[in-house]
């Protein structure tokens, strides 16, 4: 028997047999990919709707007691705050470090990073940033602004969210001597 | 001659067999080999990404858990109310002095809702506070207790917070459920003014019989894998400190009290 005689798999079948090979693993790393996204993407959306909670309930308490105080108080209060010349300080500062950060109208980076929590232990990691961008609008009646609008929009992580649907739009209304 | 014919027809057939194209041992186990290292190699990544996936569910659970909790302690407070008789106390824990370094907070407050079918000017006294894993040591959960008054109930029970401004030191409630599992830190501190010094106790009573005007919630959680590693080295409390360090998820909420029926923060803008 020559050894020309025997029958093997020709090239092109072997390609063949490859690319519908790779064609299946790929078609399984991108489901995962897709998937893992969805799980970062729900994990960033809610860590930014506890962010913004926690900044419209913090922009409340002071409502009521610059409202308490009188509505000069109030009224230069708000324009401070919509001018940038004022903030308002995160939840819990003594948690992160640095833990004078406040937030202020316009674009900003908030990096969260681990204050003394557990002992005198101290790793200094980042344990998560949010980027957002804060517009606040008073609308005047009687030369007096009794309502102010306060849209925000957050994205988790340093930078400018890579797709619109990375960013989590929120807005409140605050009024002078009313409850919204 | 017949016999002749049949025996070189029987040669034919056999030699025409034996030419007859197939794998050999060798090459058969050839590609038995190949097969079992790339099955090896796909049960690999396979095994891998499973364990990607598992984690990703077990972060999505972990943060829906936290947030969960949130929303319910945000839903009760939001409705809590404070004189002189419902206290509102916010203190280090009772009865868990450490949680990994840190001394945990608890809560009490009493609080206007209430099931749809109470009676009118039903409330709830709501605790919170952290408590061991009861099958699950050296890992802890957040709880929510309550206890329900109604009308009929708080005339025959001087105890209750309607009578008894020392509610919260009875025992915690028989109606507890967990609202978050494996967590590492619990803290709240409370703010008498907007911009003011945050504490870590306060009292109502002590305040002229008034709410907080804003309280800070601070809670850590960690995965359910994560929790039982730490618990595992519970005594070598640096690393355990250092692991938690590392994976902790944080999750911190101002929470302001809108004024409720007349019970009014003591900064808010009425008085």
């Amino acid at each position: 028997m020559n050894i020309n005689d025997k029958k093997g798999f020709s090239l092109i079948e072997v390609t063949l047999a490859l690319v519908v090979l790779s064609a299946g693993v790929i078609g399984i790393l991108f489901l995962l990919n897709r998937s893992l996204d969805a799980t970062i993407s729900s994990t960033n959306k809610i860590q930014a709707t506890v962010f913004a909670d926690s900044v419209f309930s913090t922009l409340c308490s002071y409502s009521y007691e610059m409202a308490s105080k009188g509505s000069n108080e109030w009224k230069s209060f708000w324009l401070n705050l919509a001018e940038g010349e004022s903030g308002i300080p995160v939840a819990c500062p003594d948690i992160w470090f640095p833990s004078d950060m406040l937030i202020q109208t316009g674009t900003h980076t908030l990096v969260f990073s681990n204050n003394f929590v557990h002992a005198a232990v101290t790793t200094n990691t980042s344990s998560f940033a949010v980027r957002y961008t804060m517009e606040i609008e008073l609308v005047y009646t009687d030369d007096f602004p009794y309502r102010v609008q306060v849209s925000l929009k957050v994205s988790t992580g340093e930078f400018e969210a890579k797709s619109k649907t990375d960013e989590v739009c929120f807005y409140s209304e605050y009024f002078y001597k009313s409850m919204p | 001659m017949r016999n002749l014919t049949r025996n070189s027809m029987f040669c034919e057939h056999i030699s025409r067999v034996s030419r007859c194209a197939a794998f050999t041992m060798v090459e058969i186990l050839a590609s038995i080999a190949i097969l079992m290292i790339m099955v090896l190699i796909i049960a690999r990544i396979f095994i891998g990404l499973n364990a990607v996936w598992d984690s990703g569910t077990e972060t999505v659970e972990t943060v829906n858990t936290a947030w969960s909790a949130l929303s319910m302690m945000q839903f009760d407070l939001e409705q809590a109310v404070a004189d002189n008789t419902l206290r509102f106390i916010v203190r280090p824990d009772r009865q868990l002095a450490d949680l990994f370094g840190t001394h945990p907070s608890e809560i009490c407050f009493v609080s206007l809702q209430h099931h749809i079918n109470s009676t009118a000017r039903a409330v709830r006294e709501i605790m919170y506070w952290i408590s061991e894993t009861p099958d699950s040591p050296g890992t802890y959960q957040l709880m929510r207790g309550y206890r329900e008054l109604s009308d009929g109930l708080h005339t025959n029970s001087p105890e209750n917070c309607y009578w008894n401004p020392d509610w919260y030191t009875n025992d915690y409630p028989v109606h507890a459920g967990v609202i978050a599992d494996n967590v590492t830190a619990f803290y709240l501190s409370v703010a008498t003014n907007a911009n003011g010094e945050l504490l870590s106790a306060y009292d109502s009573t002590l305040n002229e019989g008034t709410l907080p005007c804003s309280i800070d919630i601070y809670l850590e959680l960690v995965d359910r894998s994560i929790a039982l590693k730490i618990a595992d080295m519970i005594q070598q409390t640096n690393k355990c400190y250092e692991m938690i360090e590392k994976y902790a998820r944080r999750f911190n909420v101002r929470i302001t009290f809108p004024n409720r029926t007349g019970y009014a923060a003591k900064y808010s803008y009425n008085q």
